[in-house]
């Protein structure tokens, strides 16, 4: 069961890093068809992630990262939030 | 190449050698092509790396520029100048010998006598180089003050 | 207080393109204040002519963002010696973003650049800053961006990239 406030939070959070309005983000609109997200922006996603939730994430889990719902789901593990159901 | 000889105002270098208006659309937007070629042996190369020349990411807004000012004629003692950087992302390097195209869209901004310009830079293998936003103004002679 | 000389030896660049004169304020991991004279004599005015107004002579704003990064190299390059970072790493600069340009500068000016970190993170650094003339805040400098990579990558790089080594910059 997702947390849906965590949830609107990162799709807040991506949204101001890509410069877009959050109802824009879609939970599995992958970033870089949809959005043009390149590696520098993936970057910037990322830090502001671990800036807001304190975390250290490790740069290989940006492979993973490819909309939305991918990165609950990383950031819920290293958060310890609850997971996304498939 | 001799320095900026293409631009009537200070430059390093002339960073464009062909520009071509691809669309004209009076008063609201304008589509622009330029080319130039990475030399070596132009102002400021030299050193930028010593043995290793590669197009200074700063200078892709200058190709940007004067490909403005040269398609816009230099008109009439009004040359452009920029005003803001809304972003430069550079992607690839542009090597000597390479030719860099840019292409550029111009749209009238709501403040009066700021012009947008969104362009895209590719290198010669059609690789995206660069892309730039920006926005200019042309600055009347006699506006200097101190 | 890092010298011209020592500028020279950190800058990967070579003459005419070394576009910081002096370091008047450093502070490694924070933020740094670089000096850069306009003159006359400089090959960006070489092909003025004789009758042109003075607003032709502002100074290329395209060198004003590269003399601003050429001092966020040099405080990048002090933070990472105090982290004792490789030898042989390389800035490949990626991004410059919400820059405004309120006025220019003109021979005879010394253009000021104060930058700072925001952070480093995943191998890329982050920068903002300021740039003056006396006291007269000439352009801002919204984020400039770069990554931290081995010299290696250089050929692969994206735009223009400075290295920490201080070895003479020859890139074979």
């Amino acid at each position: 069961m997702v947390d849906r406030a965590r949830m609107e939070e990162l799709r807040e959070l991506v949204a101001e890093v890509l410069e877009l309005d959050p109802d824009e983000i879609e939970d599995h609109a992958d970033f870089k068809d949809a959005y043009d997200v390149d590696s520098l922006r993936a970057i910037e996603v990322l830090a502001q992630i671990e800036r807001r939730y304190r975390l250290d994430i490790p740069q290989r889990e940006l492979a993973d990262m490819t909309n939305l719902s991918a990165v609950y789901d990383v950031v819920s593990r290293y958060a310890g939030w609850p997971v996304a159901s498939t | 190449m001799t320095g900026g000889a293409g631009v009537p105002f200070a430059a390093p270098l002339s960073a464009v050698d062909r520009v071509e208006v691809l669309h004209r659309d009076d008063g609201a937007a304008l589509e622009l092509r330029a080319e130039k070629s990475i030399d070596p042996g132009d102002p400021y190369m030299p050193g930028h790396f010593p043995g290793f020349p590669i197009y200074p990411g700063a200078f892709v807004p200058e190709t940007v520029l004067q490909a403005l000012a040269v398609a816009g004629g230099a008109l009439d003692g009004r040359v452009p100048r920029i005003v803001a950087l809304r972003e430069l992302r550079l992607l690839a390097p542009l090597l000597a010998g390479d030719t860099l195209t840019c292409t550029a869209t111009v749209t009238r901004r709501d403040e009066p006598g700021v012009l947008g310009v969104a362009a895209r830079v590719r290198r010669g293998d059609g690789r995206p180089a660069a892309r730039a936003e920006l926005e200019v103004r042309f600055v009347d002679d006699g506006a200097h003050a101190r | 207080m890092l010298t011209h000389a020592d500028i020279a030896r950190l800058l990967p660049h070579g003459h005419p393109l070394v576009l910081v004169d002096r370091v008047a304020a450093l502070e490694p991991g924070e933020s740094i204040a670089g000096l850069k004279a306009v003159s006359t004599s400089e090959l960006c005015y070489a092909h003025m002519t004789p009758g042109l107004p003075p607003e032709r002579w502002a100074y290329p704003t395209s060198l004003q963002i590269e003399s601003f990064a050429q001092c966020a190299a040099i405080l990048w390059f002090e933070t990472a010696r105090i982290r004792e970072v490789l030898d042989d790493q390389a800035l490949i600069a990626l991004a410059v973003r919400r820059c405004r340009f309120h006025a220019a500068a003109y021979p005879g000016d010394v253009m000021r650049h104060e930058a700072r970190i925001d952070t480093i993170v995943h191998d890329h650094l982050f920068v903002r800053g300021e740039t003056f003339v006396e006291d007269r805040c000439i352009a801002s400098v919204g984020q400039m961006v770069a990554a931290i990579g081995s010299r290696r990558t250089l050929r692969d790089a994206g735009g223009t990239a400075q290295t920490t080594s201080e070895s003479e910059a020859s890139h074979g």
